[in-house]
């Protein structure tokens, strides 16, 4: 029996057998890999969100001395500044709490200092004389011999002169600006004592003030500066009762409101401005904590309480961070509590030895030093991203300055004192605005473009228009939005009756034009049949030529001669140049493409046996289309149309350079919008690494990642469930 | 065994013997040729000539349908048959580049007269395909499609048609549990059936079958066969094969065309058994086709 071997594979084709599995292999890996790479690194920025906030005491340092009137830090929390009694300020290393500095500023002895409103980094103290003088500190890196070290300095200002305040003064506070100094004392028999020095600079002396006194009523007041020195509150410590004082000059204050902070009978505790004063913080005893914010109203802007925040322990003491909205309390038990305004947020506790009798945050507020005669604690605090929660990124928020709680993302501000505002739900409505437009101008007319395509045009033409659409599609979208907001948004302002009737007069056009059209002798009709299309082009350019020069004729007949105040005076609707009709035409324009050819190649790919079946039953045309095309299509159209909605959610460059960018949230058609893609564009480069603003970028990017892939994974799945159903494709 | 004729006439019927095996049912004389009256033709061709562009498909075919009796169409890949066929729908205007000249008259009505309503004309003359074609809808729907294409009909009378047509189409049996469910889970034989019950749902006079069973197991073609001989009694049925035996065994007429010419026309026992025409009888003992 003959034996016989099949021959082997030779080692070349083995080779490339197995290189090829490989590679392709690697490929399929590789891709997987980078997306889990680009969903891990979104993830990784922004985790430290979702860090709650810790408070550790880091050391307690005893054998200070005992008359320090105010303590403080450099940016770094390389040095503890203390200011003292005997008139000297001493800078201490922060590690050790050994004296690294002494500089002695006065000779006479000082009784109380605080910072000058609202300034980091400027103090005045007054002294046994009652004579306020003004001082800066500041650090300075040097590199000497490439060692770095720390130099501080204290500078009289106005060239040491000082300013007397008036006898008994119970209370006074400073503000200083670019070009005035102001200067507020409250004596025990209720005169409020006004001073302000105009256009001075720090090496002019104080002389030649204006000043004003008015009268208040005694007791135990609390009176200080509010927002930009234009503002003057005067409250009661015991009872609470408070007035809110208008000062545009010291000669010209004016009372705006009288009111109490009294909390249902109980008396406020303790009350401290945050962050550039434009809130309150007013503490109790039964542990509330309520923001009272000036806010505008029908009189002017009035303090009104618009959030409060319970701590459940009697609220001894309340000190607010130097660049944010937060704060620290500290109660009666001595608890100190972080929390934070805007997020309503209690973010950590920490039980602290004894009552302090002075509490500071670092500039950076990631330490809380607490001093109590002799002995200085320090509290190390990890708190990046207090600001965030739930209900800041996504539900109405009580910003400081407003008169109800909205929802608003405003990021950055060229004020410091500037709450951020981080609701993601703006740019939600804008994102979905801007694809919802589109969609409302894409999918007519690509759908039913992809029907007649693939349906009724002769092969020639239809081998001409598909391929042209799918270009289309690789005009680049820059392109695309400069058109529309540059050359497209004048013409549509400018002519705005004549492109609103176009969406009218022109499928009005083309049926009276279909209906002459099918009137004409069959020899014309089947002359041209299938390239009919083509002939409607002329006609429609004519209809749009001719509704546009008829622009003013239109206006003056349908909307008393102007469209766009007619919009705004009949309809109520505000008119701004770049709005979501020009997104709906500029990015309508954008997806057409993407839609028309996935949808057409559905409708094109509806098996032709199954079309002759239904048209040997009798059906017509259009009925063979409703009820069996359409139908077997389906999953194809609605894959198309899900893809075009994806593309529109995020689409960038048209959207950022076309809708205004407002991120306002209104549905008017006339209205811009600001979407999540142009917001991530907008803002990234100005974005501060690792700020909160960068990780909440990092998460609207996340946001528009999730939106797609729910979108997509419905689409995939109803897809299916239509194929099943509908296809034997 | 005697079978009433549309006219009352009684007719005998003999064993003819050909080759092939019949079923039982279906042996019966039909007429031949010179025997037909005028009211027993459906359809009449007269000089048809059909041109694809340049190139001719039919030429001048000239033919008369007996009513109620199944005719054959048969001839080699590309003699124009399915073509035939596909004239008595007039489904051939779907190709852009037919020309067609010459008449045919269903019971005595031009079907390409201006005036003729071609959804119309196609709900009289039903169309089988070769390659099982059901709707991706459900076994109802499918059938109820036509007849739901004519307006809207009460559910009830509906329900009705729809049974009596899956009666007729002989798969009653197997589907009245699944009825809602997709046409596209049945077997092939099945889809064709379920095609056949969606054509006779809106009652057409004419039942076209272009190679109903070519796609199809022995078994389920044997079904179909039965089918078309249970159908015949109330439909005309013009069916185009390219099974020999399937031919002999169903029909009572047979045309053989070749390259566009209708060679022979006549009963199918002279055709299988003694054909004039020396090109069927080539055909018909398989020297080519």
């Amino acid at each position: 029996m003959a034996s016989y071997t099949l021959p082997k594979i030779s080692d070349r084709r083995r080779w490339i057998n197995v290189a090829t599995k490989r590679i392709i292999g690697a490929g399929g890996v590789a891709v997987i890999a980078a997306i889990l790479l680009i969903m891990g690194y979104l993830f990784w920025v922004i985790l430290p969100i979702f860090e709650s906030a810790t408070m550790e005491r880091l050391a307690v340092h005893q054998g200070l001395p005992i008359d320090v009137l105010a303590i403080d830090s450099d940016d770094s929390f390389e040095t503890v500044t203390l200011i003292r009694a005997n008139g000297a300020v001493e800078f201490r290393s922060a590690a050790t709490l050994d004296v690294v500095n002494q500089i002695t500023v006065s000779s006479s002895s000082w009784v109380e200092a605080k910072r000058v409103f609202p300034l980091t980094d400027t103090y005045v103290v007054r002294d046994t004389n009652d004579q306020l003088s003004f001082f800066r500190v500041t650090h300075q890196v040097r590199y000497i011999d490439l060692e770095r070290s720390l130099i501080q300095r204290v500078e009289r200002l106005f060239e040491a002169s000082s300013f007397q305040l008036p006898e008994n003064t119970e209370h006074f506070d400073a503000f200083r600006s670019d070009e005035d100094l102001r200067i507020v004392a409250r004596t025990i028999d209720g005169t409020i004592h006004l001073v302000e020095f105009e256009e001075v600079e720090d090496d002019f002396e104080l002389e030649f003030p204006d000043e004003n006194d008015i009268t208040g009523p005694q007791g135990d007041y609390y009176t200080f500066f509010g927002p930009r020195g234009r503002f003057l509150y005067d409250v009661d410590r015991k009872s609470g009762a408070f007035r809110l004082l208008l000062v545009p000059s010291v000669m010209r204050p004016r009372i705006v409101q009288t009111a109490s902070f009294a909390n249902q009978g109980e008396f406020p505790t303790v009350i401290t401005p945050l962050l550039g004063r434009h809130s309150l913080m007013v503490g109790h005893d039964s542990g509330m904590v309520v923001q009272w914010s000036l806010t505008s109203s029908a009189s002017g802007s009035i303090l009104r309480p618009i959030r409060s925040m319970s701590f459940e322990e009697p609220i001894a003491t309340l000190v607010s961070e130097h660049r944010r909205k937060g704060f620290a309390a500290i109660s009666k038990e001595r608890t100190a509590f972080l929390a934070y305004t805007t997020s309503n947020r209690v973010l950590a506790e920490i039980e602290l030895d004894k009552p302090p009798q002075l509490v500071a945050f670092s500039p950076r507020a990631d330490r809380l030093l607490t001093y109590n005669g002799s002995t200085l604690s320090v509290i190390g605090i990890e708190n990046a991203h207090p600001e965030l929660s739930w209900r800041a990124l996504w539900g109405k928020v009580w910003y400081e300055g407003y008169e109800e709680p909205i929802y608003s993302w405003q990021s950055s501000s060229a004020d410091t004192d500037f709450e951020p505002k981080f609701s993601l739900t703006p740019l939600l409505f804008g994102t979905l605005k801007a694809a919802f437009y589109a969609m409302i101008f894409a999918i007519p007319l690509a759908v039913a473009g992809a029907i007649y395509t693939a349906n009724f045009m002769s092969a020639g033409m239809r081998a001409w228009v598909k391929p042209g659409i799918e270009i289309m599609a690789a005009l680049p979208t820059v392109i695309l939005g400069f058109l529309a907001g540059l050359w497209l948004a004048p013409i549509v302002e400018d002519h705005l009756t004549s492109v609103l009737l176009c969406f009218i007069f022109l499928p009005i056009g083309i049926l009276l034009f279909a209906t002459l059209w099918s009137r004409l002798p069959s020899r014309v009709i089947n002359s041209c049949d299938g390239w009919s299309a083509a002939i409607l082009i002329p006609v429609l350019v004519l209809l749009g030529w001719l509704t546009l020069s008829f622009d003013q004729t239109l206006a003056n007949l349908l909307f008393d001669g102007d469209a766009k105040s007619w919009v705004y005076t009949t309809v109520g609707l505000e008119y701004d140049q770049r709005n979501a009709l020009i997104i709906g035409i500029a990015m309508g324009l954008a997806v057409i493409p993407t839609i028309f050819s996935i949808a057409e190649d559905a409708i094109y790919g509806v098996p032709q046996h199954l079309v002759h079946g239904s048209l040997a039953l009798g059906a017509t045309r259009w009925q063979t289309l409703v009820r069996v095309v359409l139908l077997t299509a389906s999953p194809g159209i609605f894959s198309a149309i899900m893809i075009g909605f994806g593309r529109a959610v995020g689409e960038t460059m048209i959207v950022l350079m076309a809708t205004g960018n407002t991120p306002i949230m209104d549905l008017n058609l006339f209205q811009g919008m600001r979407t999540f893609a142009a917001n991530i564009a907008v803002e990234m480069p100005e974005s501060e690494a690792n700020s909160s603003h960068f990780r909440i970028l990092f998460l609207t990017a996340l946001v528009l990642f999730l939106i797609t892939f729910i979108f997509n994974t419905a689409a995939e799945i109803v897809r299916n469930r239509l194929r099943t159903r509908y296809g034997n494709l | 065994m005697t079978i009433e004729n549309r006219d009352g006439d009684s007719m005998n019927t003999t064993n003819v013997a050909i080759e092939v095996p019949v079923p039982q049912s279906a042996v019966e004389v039909a007429p031949a040729p010179h025997e037909w009256r005028d009211e027993d033709i459906c359809i009449e061709v007269s000089d048809l000539s059909l041109a694809y562009g340049e190139t001719a498909a039919l030429t001048n075919i000239s033919m008369q349908v007996v009513r109620q009796r199944v005719t054959a169409l048969i001839g080699p890949s590309g003699c124009g048959k399915s073509t035939l066929l596909r004239c008595f729908n007039r489904m051939n205007d779907l190709i852009d580049s037919v020309r067609i000249s010459g008449r045919i008259e269903l019971n005595g009505m031009e079907i390409h007269a201006p005036t003729v309503d071609v959804a119309q004309l196609r709900r009289r003359v039903g169309m089988v395909f070769q390659r099982p074609n059901p709707f991706p809808k459900s076994i109802y729907e499918n059938v109820a499609y036509g007849v739901r294409l004519q307006g809207r009909i009460p559910k009830s009378e509906l329900d009705d048609r729809v049974e009596w047509a899956l009666k007729n189409a002989a798969l009653w049996e197997e589907v009245r549990d699944r009825l809602n469910e997709s046409a596209l889970g049945m077997s092939g034989g099945q889809q064709q059936r379920l095609v056949i019950a969606r054509a006779i749902a809106i009652q057409p006079d004419v039942l076209l079958l272009d190679e109903p069973a070519s796609a199809l197991d022995p078994i389920s073609t044997s079904k179909i066969e039965e089918l078309i001989h249970q159908l015949k009694t109330d439909y005309t049925i013009l069916i185009v094969t390219h099974n020999m035996q399937q031919a002999a065994r169903v029909s009572d007429y047979t045309g053989f065309l070749y390259l566009g010419n209708l060679v022979e026309y006549d009963t199918t026992n002279i055709i299988f058994t003694n054909p004039t025409q020396k090109q069927t009888e080539d055909y018909i003992t398989g020297r080519y086709g």
